[in-house]
């Protein structure tokens, strides 16, 4: 009975905490990425636990058959696993407040049975006469935390990196009713064990079924079988955000994340973790994602030869910044994978992966630059996420910006995504003697660069952009006008200004305060 | 059974562990804050911060349940240890985790992984020590392993689902990281003084159910 005790302590420790993962990968789609999205799960999570260990606990006190209660409770919450893939998929047309509460429903219970298994193992390993309470006690515990610690290794590492989250749901259920099944065996009769075991198949071919109904009814249609098989089975795709009811035009899922682009007229549309990130265009004279924040950088430094991107996304700021004649290398931070396989779809960006100025670094771009002391570059562009997305912070704050300061060639320039952060800019100009803002892009540096900011400095610098030696703005087309007459009439707005429009005094955003995410930020929206 | 005519065990040793509970969430949650801005945000991290505090989890139950089969008359005494020990960690640590990223983030992958480690294994281990020590404690006063490991775990848990919910949701909104976590510390320091005096107040009337070979 000791080993079935280990084994139920160790199993329901790596089906709880794998599936905690899940969870937290899910809901944090759902939520857009939001730091509270995790904390929800979290605390929720932990709820269940303590409630199954509560419920563990009486069952404890009941005199009933130990291996039996735990392996019917095992089959129980495998079974409510098969289903959830479906169950999740059908929650996407409620409306926001019953939808958050129907999946809290859902983490609470399928946390709550893996944890009642908890003290029902402890009782069955441990022994309260003869000594040796506290070791067969630290055993079973030891052994649920191996379970815990293997388990979202495994399945974050490894079963998120090649299977859908679906299919990792399925594989969990079937592993809960495989390990209840193996204590039942020890506790009841071949006939009983034989009836448990088809009911336990029917209800699991039932769940699967109506799952794969309820799913595909809320599915939507990507574009090729692998990004069917990377959303989840409709899972996840049945959140994806897609303005105008558009189709899916890819999905990628890895365990670093989920990217999706949605079809549009102007350029598709791209969103990391189910939030915008930008569209696929180059096209300057369209200018659909307002790629002018971009190429306004040729105008605001005579010559940049070193650029640093942090945050590739699709790759169409790097071709636009790319574009500027003098640049003559450049690396780009990009702390998912995943997009480099989108830009590999899209013929027009393709070449950010192939262009001989190019590097590309798959790595955290703050702790990318801590690495690279000696780096030094002229234009350093960060267009990462909203400022109120998990760990934004990182990239926002003024000992980050420090630290950009550091990697900057005499003359040098840092443009960065504000997001609608009026605080951004008070911060750069906490850190830089120059620091303006262009629409919702800030632009800093030690020199002042705003006088640039004129027609016919403008002018010039946007027609000398070229990519594979064709002029994105050909000197004297209407295009070029027009971009220019764009940016000179869009002003540059200063720190006080800033202050003003925002009606408040701005914050020096700071590591350890986290404004951005937390106070400033969006919080979870029901 | 000997019942304590001044306080009951159970529910005092409870509360103790609900708000121990909600001490390790405030950590674990900044912690993970302050980790990510001193060694990067992405996957590799993660893994190791999580590794690293299951780690010492487990090796901290182990540990722990020797202990309290050594010492079983000591247990309560060995759980203010690990608590005082993890309220003085947990003063000290967020200058200790930013000043170990500043030192080591340029280091090889391997060293990194090292270092949070050891830093996160520490005060992991003295938690992970505290379950076996109060449930053994507890179910020698109950006689009944399952009661005492529900009861205690759940409380624990319980305390760090408000751990959890706290940080997000209240007080990242008024309070730097660093702050949160010195008030964790406090509430580890505060368990460890109460359970302290309140063994003192009991002594001789908490016999165990089950003798003490």
């Amino acid at each position: 009975m000791t080993h079935l005790a280990w084994l139920l302590s160790f199993g329901a420790g790596w089906l709880s905490l794998s599936e905690e993962i899940l969870w937290v990968r899910f809901v944090g789609f759902v939520h857009h990425g939001v730091p509270h999205a995790f904390s929800l799960v979290l605390t929720l999570y932990l709820l269940g636990i303590a409630l199954g260990a509560a419920l563990g606990k009486r069952w404890c006190e009941g005199g009933r058959s130990v291996p039996s209660t735990a392996g019917m409770v095992l089959v129980a919450a495998g079974a409510l696993d098969l289903a959830l893939p479906g169950l999740l998929a059908a929650l996407a047309k409620a409306e926001s407040g019953p939808q958050t509460l129907a999946i809290a429903g859902l983490v609470l219970t399928s946390a709550g049975a893996k944890a009642a298994v908890f003290p029902l193992a402890h009782h069955l390993g441990s022994r309260l006469d003869g000594g040796g309470l506290g070791r067969s006690l630290a055993r079973v515990y030891f052994l649920n935390i191996v379970g815990a610690t293997i388990g979202p290794l495994v399945t974050g590492f490894v079963l998120l990196d090649h299977l859908a989250i679906d299919t990792v749901f399925v594989a969990l259920g079937a592993a809960s009713i495989g390990l209840g099944v193996w204590a039942l065996r020890t506790a009841i009769s071949r006939g009983r064990l034989l009836a448990v075991v088809l009911a336990g198949a029917l209800a699991s071919w039932g769940a699967l079924a109506s799952g794969g109904a309820l799913g595909a009814t809320g599915a939507l249609e990507p574009a090729t079988e692998s990004d069917r098989d990377a959303a989840g089975g409709g899972m996840l795709a049945a959140y994806a955000t897609r303005p105008g009811s558009a189709q899916i035009a890819a999905f990628v899922s890895n365990r670093h994340g989920v990217v999706h682009t949605v079809a549009a007229k102007d350029g598709d549309l791209v969103f990391g973790g189910n939030e915008y990130d930008g569209r696929t265009s180059i096209d300057l004279a369209t200018n659909s994602s307002r790629l002018d924040r971009a190429s306004l950088l040729a105008a605001l430094h005579p010559a940049p030869h070193r650029v640093l991107v942090i945050g590739m996304s699709t790759g169409a700021w790097v071709r636009i910044v790319g574009s500027i004649g003098s640049v003559m290398h450049m690396d780009v931070v990009e702390i998912n994978p995943g997009y480099l396989e989108v830009v590999q779809r899209y013929p027009g960006l393709r070449p950010t992966l192939t262009d001989p100025r190019i590097a590309v670094h798959i790595d955290d771009g703050r702790r990318w630059l801590k690495r690279h002391p000696q780096a030094r570059y002229d234009l350093v562009v960060i267009n990462t996420t909203q400022h109120w997305r998990a760990n934004s912070t990182n990239l926002l704050s003024h000992q980050f910006l420090a630290e950009v300061r550091g990697h900057l060639l005499p003359g040098g320039i840092v443009a960065f995504n504000a997001t609608g952060l009026p605080d951004c800019l008070h911060t750069a100009g906490s850190v830089f003697r120059c620091a303006h803002r262009y629409w919702n892009f800030v632009y800093a540096s030690d020199v002042d660069f705003a006088a640039r900011k004129n027609a016919a400095t403008l002018t010039a610098a946007l027609a000398g952009l070229r990519l594979d030696g064709v002029a994105l703005l050909p000197a004297g087309s209407a295009a070029l006008a027009s971009a220019v007459a764009l940016m000179v009439a869009e002003p540059f707005v200063d720190r006080t200004r800033a202050a003003a429009m925002a009606g408040r005094t701005l914050e020096v955003i700071d590591d350890d305060a986290v404004q951005p995410e937390f106070r400033l930020g969006r919080g979870l929206r029901f | 059974m000997s019942a304590s005519p001044r306080a009951a065990p159970t529910e005092a040793l409870s509360g103790l562990f609900f708000a121990s509970g909600v001490a390790g969430l405030l950590y674990q949650v900044c912690w993970q804050r302050l980790l990510f801005v001193a060694f990067g945000s992405d996957l590799p991290s993660v893994t190791i911060i999580v590794a690293a505090f299951m780690s010492g989890l487990g090796l901290g139950a182990l540990a722990g349940g020797a202990a309290a089969d050594r010492w079983p008359v000591h247990a309560a005494a060995l759980f203010c240890g690990c608590e005082a020990g993890i309220g003085l960690f947990g003063v000290v640590s967020p200058n200790v985790l930013l000043v170990a990223g500043d030192y080591f983030v340029a280091a090889p992958g391997v060293v990194v992984a090292a270092v949070n480690f050891a830093i996160v294994l520490v005060p992991a281990f003295l938690m992970g020590a505290t379950l076996p020590i109060l449930v053994s404690h507890l179910a020698r006063h109950l006689g009944n392993v399952g009661q005492a490991t529900g009861q205690l775990y759940a409380a624990n848990t319980l305390g760090a689902c408000i751990g959890a919910l706290l940080p997000a949701f209240v007080l990242l909104d008024h309070l730097p990281v660093s702050a949160v976590i010195r008030g964790a510390a406090v509430v580890n320091l505060a368990v460890a003084l109460l359970t302290w005096r309140w063994l003192r107040r009991l002594q001789g009337d908490f016999a165990p159910v089950v003798g003490v070979p």
